[in-house]
Order: structure tokens, then C-alpha cells, then sequence
């Protein structure tokens, strides 16, 4: 299920608005706002916000504002903000499992590494920091998707490459990265 | 990976002349030395690894050396003898395979992990708690060649 659905007040085709509204500071991309080929300047604001609701306008130069009414799915939103909190200890913890594994022949090995093991233990607040770790840079995180989510997308997967596709397909649609 | 990072690891290396190529996440050591550098291969079969149909799901020395025995590699090899073709070094802790090296074009190379791979070794240099000792080296002679030279 997405994050968020959007409601846009004034519809504008171009314009395609994405945002994760469970972080404090919203951060909009500017691949988002263009005008045929060229981005320009906009500004927004987070007008209100609740469990379930975050009310932002935009403004894109004098050219277009808006306001979106974003609804939050409050458990994935939930596990986005707790995992946040863990982001320093499970970078920490990466880093030293990277650095412990990274000639291990055995994806069997790899995962027994105390560090990993921690990962795991953190639970589904580590799967938007998995997620991202898997989207940023190739690695096995692949067992610890699957012991903390308890869903395996990619089952089929005989390529790391296409295990790693589908584990980000299935991470964007859950709304747990963006 | 860096070569400091590599002969981090590998201390043998160090003051060695050897190849070092790009990392590539793509597969480990076994698909290396079969020469399928887009797999994993790792029992079982699926989510991201692969493990050829009809073989038992672990990793014995037994299991693997039935797989490479298949693609070719037949002849055993004494470690005091080098291949004339190309050769596969298993290195194994007790029955379990830990890594594989290659043999081909006159050298040894090798994937290290999920990094890069190193050319111009000797087996030596990665004999390593991490990866055990040489326990066997099978080697597929080359067409109407023999399979190895005496050292």
C-alpha cells in the first residue's frame, strides 16, 4: 500500500508531486516539477499535520500553487519515523558488516555475522533502512528483508540483480522507501 | 574494494605483483571459476542465488566437485603438479567448500566475495581461516592436450 495517496485541490498534468510525509522536513524532488524539460524554483509548506493527514502548498515560481491533502497509512508511517531513529546505529552496524564479510564466498556466512544478526533483530523498524541501504548500493540484505518483513518478493529471483529489482519495486509500492 | 583493503584480508599479498578488477556484486567465486559472472551460485536455488537442478542443497566438497566434475573438469590434480588446461581449486574447512580459484590463460585468478577478483596469484596466497586450505583441484584438459605438468 502507497505512503500516501494524493488529492490535488488544483490538477495540474505536469506536475507530479512525490514526498514522504512522515519526515519532518517533506523533501520534494525537483525531478518532479518540470515544465517540459526545465526544472525551476518552487517552494513549499507543510500547512497542517496529524497521524492521518499532512496539508502542504506548493508554490513553482509564479507559474503554479497548489494544495495537497496527503493521507498517511499510519503503520508504514510508523516504521518510517522509528527507523529513523536507529539510522545511526544500523549505518555503524552495516559498515562493520561490510567489513567483516566482504570476502566471504557464502551468503549462508555472511548472514550470521553478529552485526546482521542485530540488523534482524531490530525488527520491521529496519526495513526502510534495509531498503535504502539495497537501493543505494548493491549487498545480501536479502535475508534480512525477509526475516523482518515476512514477505518475499523476489523467491523467484536466480539473479542478485533481479532480487534486488524486485525487492525495490516491492519497498516503493509498500510506501516504505520513496 | 581497495588493495589495501584486499591485502587487509589477504596479508599474502602484500608486495605481490596481481591483478585487481572493478568490484562486481553480480556473483561469487563458484560462478567465477565456472565462468558465469551474472550468478550466485549458493544452495538453495531462488531469491537471488542459483544452484544447478538435481544436485543436494548444501555445500559439501562432494556436491560441488560432482557440478564442476560436469562442466568439464575431470582430471585430478596432485598440488604439486600445474594444469595445462584450465583447472578449478576448491579450498574447503573439513568437507564444507569456503572458495574457488581458476585456472586459465597460465594463471591463477580468483572472486573474492562480493568484490573484486584478483589475477597472477598463487593458491597460496588465500589459504586463510576465511577460506580454508586447497582440497582438491580438477582440471579440464585442454582438446587433445593433457591435463598437467609436472613442477
Amino acid at each position: 500500500m502507497p505512503l500516501y495517496s494524493e488529492q490535488l485541490h488544483n490538477k495540474n498534468e505536469w506536475f507530479t508531486p512525490k514526498g514522504d510525509v512522515a519526515r519532518p522536513s517533506l523533501e520534494w524532488n525537483t525531478r518532479h516539477i518540470a515544465l517540459g524539460n526545465q526544472p525551476f524554483d518552487f517552494s513549499w509548506r507543510t500547512e497542517e499535520s496529524n497521524a492521518d493527514e499532512c496539508r502542504i502548498v506548493v508554490h513553482a515560481g509564479k507559474l503554479y500553487s497548489a494544495e495537497f491533502a496527503v493521507s498517511v497509512d499510519p503503520r508504514v508511517a510508523g516504521i518510517r519515523e522509528r527507523s529513523r531513529r536507529l539510522s545511526v546505529e544500523f549505518d555503524a552496524l552495516s559498515k562493520r558488516w561490510h567489513r567483516d564479510t566482504r570476502h566471504v564466498s557464502l551468503i549462508s556466512e555472511k548472514t550470521l555475522h553478529p552485526a546482521y544478526l542485530r540488523i534482524i533483530g531490530m525488527g520491521d523498524s529496519a526495513i526502510p533502512l534495509l531498503l535504502e541501504a539495497l537501493r543505494d548500493k548493491p549487498a545480501h540484505w536479502f535475508t534480512a528483508l525477509r526475516s523482518t518483513t515476512n514477505a518475499d518478493p523476489a523467491s523467484t529471483s536466480v539473479s542478485l540483480s533481479m532480487a534486488r529489482e524486485a525487492w525495490i519495486r516491492w519497498g516503493i509500492a509498500e510506501g516504505y522507501i520513496d | 574494494m581497495s588493495k589495501s583493503e584486499v591485502e587487509y584480508d589477504f596479508p599474502k599479498l602484500v608486495g605481490k605483483k596481481y591483478g585487481l578488477s572493478p568490484e562486481d556484486f553480480g556473483c561469487n567465486c563458484l560462478a567465477f571459476a565456472l565462468g558465469d559472472q551474472s550468478n550466485w551460485w549458493e544452495p538453495p536455488k531462488g531469491a537471488g542465488q542459483y544452484w544447478p537442478p538435481g544436485f543436494p542443497n548444501d555445500t559439501t566438497v562432494e556436491t560441488v566437485e560432482a557440478i564442476i566434475r560436469i562442466h568439464g573438469f575431470t582430471v585430478e590434480l596432485l598440488p604439486t603438479e600445474t594444469p595445462e588446461g584450465d583447472a578449478i581449486a576448491v579450498y574447503a574447512t573439513g568437507n564444507q567448500w569456503k572458495h574457488f580459484a581458476k585456472f586459465s590463460h597460465g594463471e591463477w585468478s580468483s572472486k573474492l566475495g562480493e568484490g573484486n577478483d584478483v589475477s597472477g596469484i598463487s593458491l597460496e596466497d588465500l589459504e586463510m581461516p576465511m577460506y580454508g586450505k586447497v582440497v582438491k583441484i580438477l582440471c579440464r584438459p585442454a582438446a587433445g592436450g593433457q591435463a598437467r605438468i609436472a613442477r
